[in-house]
């Protein structure tokens, strides 16, 4: 059977508690201890889906984007929407995934905050949506230890 | 004595020349406010042919942390809150000097007590939470009920103001994400919008806000007194609902201890203020801002190196998803979901 990082950081997080910890005196030493062990399995249990928290997250606001670009934006928003998704692939790379989601975010600012002072029902729509797509994200990446 | 014990005990003896033979031992690091380095220990001396000694705490400020304490608001703060019936510790010396210590510290009394926590569903006030949770929201009533101009704290921040509160702390804190967010966050954004389009009234008097008045942050002794409210590092005037709001944060709130609205009234009758819902309920929402904006300086400070706390690390991985979970129910309660 293949070893896994998984498998791995998961023994070393419990070997930091089992292990470790009954052997420490310092009060300080042994909390400090104990977060370790924590952030070890956070950190574990969020390799295996990061990439697909990060392109759901990638899709959802590149959507809200696109709804945005069929209301009456004033030119130079609708101009930096129509810039801002004609972005290339970013690949699969977590540190270039969080580079497009920054990206696509700031973008996703400037719109919601528009659709804040609009009263159509498409802007009101929108508004919604957003926030329930920025839950979605949220709810994705709530670590799992 | 190790070397810190030398260097304390040398600077104990500079600020104290009457007294002589210096000694410190039983340094030893704890947890206490993240802001902060906190480590305890014993200083032993002569004077006036008697010895003496006194167990006390030294706050060092770190090289960088969650928020940007300043260590000597904290130290006047202790100062001028000791005859006000708020329980803090004794504070001794203030020293801004880094050839000392290297960096800025504090040197006030160990106060006798444990401090609770929020962790793993425990309640660590045992059969004492009805007595604890009493004396810890009149304590906060009584600090509302302080006139920060007499007691000399208008160098506090919003300190000289009189109105304005929340647009100052929004702003404030609008600023730590500016400075610290890697990537912009819509979630707090949005929400600091809200806030901003649907204003709060203005705060009944200026009150002095502790900043962090929570579980954690106060030493309680075995009858249920808390013996000293700590962790002052964010200290500010403004609008004492604040304190409320943060206290009754999901993270760590008091309601799991204590009745929430029989702990409102002994804040009323403490205070001599009348709690505006509406107005609290704008609080609450802030309050997870704030938080948020707390952990964005951690994330930031772990992340470029500079801390290297694992309490901070932890704090970056877990605490601004759940702040921000908090802020989107709070959305969705407001109908901003449909």
């Amino acid at each position: 059977m293949k070893l896994t990082h998984l498998k791995v950081l998961e023994t070393v997080a419990g070997a930091l508690t089992d292990q470790i910890v009954p052997h420490l005196t310092d009060k300080f030493a042994i909390e400090a201890t104990r977060q370790a062990s924590a952030v070890v399995s956070i950190v574990a249990l969020a390799m295996d889906d990061a990439v697909e928290i990060r392109l759901a997250e990638t899709t959802g606001l590149r959507a809200m984007l696109r709804q945005g670009q069929a209301l009456d934006l004033p030119a130079p928003l609708a101009a930096r929407l129509a810039e801002g998704l004609q972005s290339d692939d970013p690949g699969l790379r977590i540190s270039a995934l969080d580079a497009e989601i920054a990206r696509l975010r700031l973008l996703l600012v400037e719109l919601h905050e528009w659709t804040e002072g609009q009263t159509t029902a498409g802007a009101r729509a929108l508004d919604q949506a957003i926030w329930r797509t920025l839950r979605e994200g949220e709810l994705a990446r709530a670590p799992k230890a | 004595m190790t070397v810190l014990e030398d260097r304390i005990a040398a600077y104990l003896a500079h600020r104290r020349p009457q007294a002589e033979g210096y000694r410190v031992d039983g340094l030893a690091r704890i947890h206490g406010g993240s802001s902060q380095e906190t480590f305890r220990f014993r200083a032993m001396w002569r004077e006036a042919g008697q010895d003496h000694e006194r167990r006390l705490i030294l706050r060092r400020a770190p090289e960088k942390g969650l928020v940007n304490a300043e260590s000597d608001v904290e130290f006047k703060v202790y100062s001028a809150l000791e005859s006000t019936g708020v329980p803090v510790p004794k504070a001794h010396y203030m020293e801004l000097d880094p050839a000392w210590l290297d960096r800025s510290f504090f040197i006030m009394d160990l106060v006798p007590g444990e401090p609770g926590h929020f962790y793993g569903g425990i309640n660590p006030y045992g059969e004492m939470s009805d007595v604890v949770g009493r004396n810890f929201w009149h304590h906060l009533g009584t600090l509302a009920r302080q006139d920060h101009r007499a007691l000399g704290l208008t160098f506090l921040r919003n300190g000289e103001a009189s109105e304005g509160y929340w647009q100052a702390e929004l702003a404030h804190w609008e600023n730590q994400h500016d400075e610290g967010e890697a990537g912009i966050e819509p979630v707090v954004r949005g929400a600091i919008r809200w806030l901003r389009r649907n204003p709060p009234p203005e705060a009944a008097k200026p009150a002095i806000v502790h900043g962090d008045y929570r579980n954690g942050n106060f030493l309680f002794v075995p009858d249920g007194k808390i013996s000293a409210v700590l962790d002052w590092e964010m200290v500010h005037v403004g609008d004492p609902l604040e304190d409320i709001a943060w206290a009754l944060d999901p993270m760590w709130t008091f309601e799991h201890y204590f009745p929430l609205e029989e702990g409102l009234a002994i804040w009323e009758a403490a205070s001599g203020l009348t709690i505006d819902r509406a107005a609290l309920d704008w609080w609450r929402v802030f309050a997870a801002v704030k938080a948020c904006g707390i952990w964005t300086t951690a994330e930031a400070s772990f992340e470029d190196g500079e801390n290297k706390e694992i309490i901070i690390a932890l704090l970056g991985l877990r605490a601004g998803n759940f702040h921000r979970r908090v802020l989107l129910e709070r959305m969705a309660e407001r109908g901003a979901m449909g």
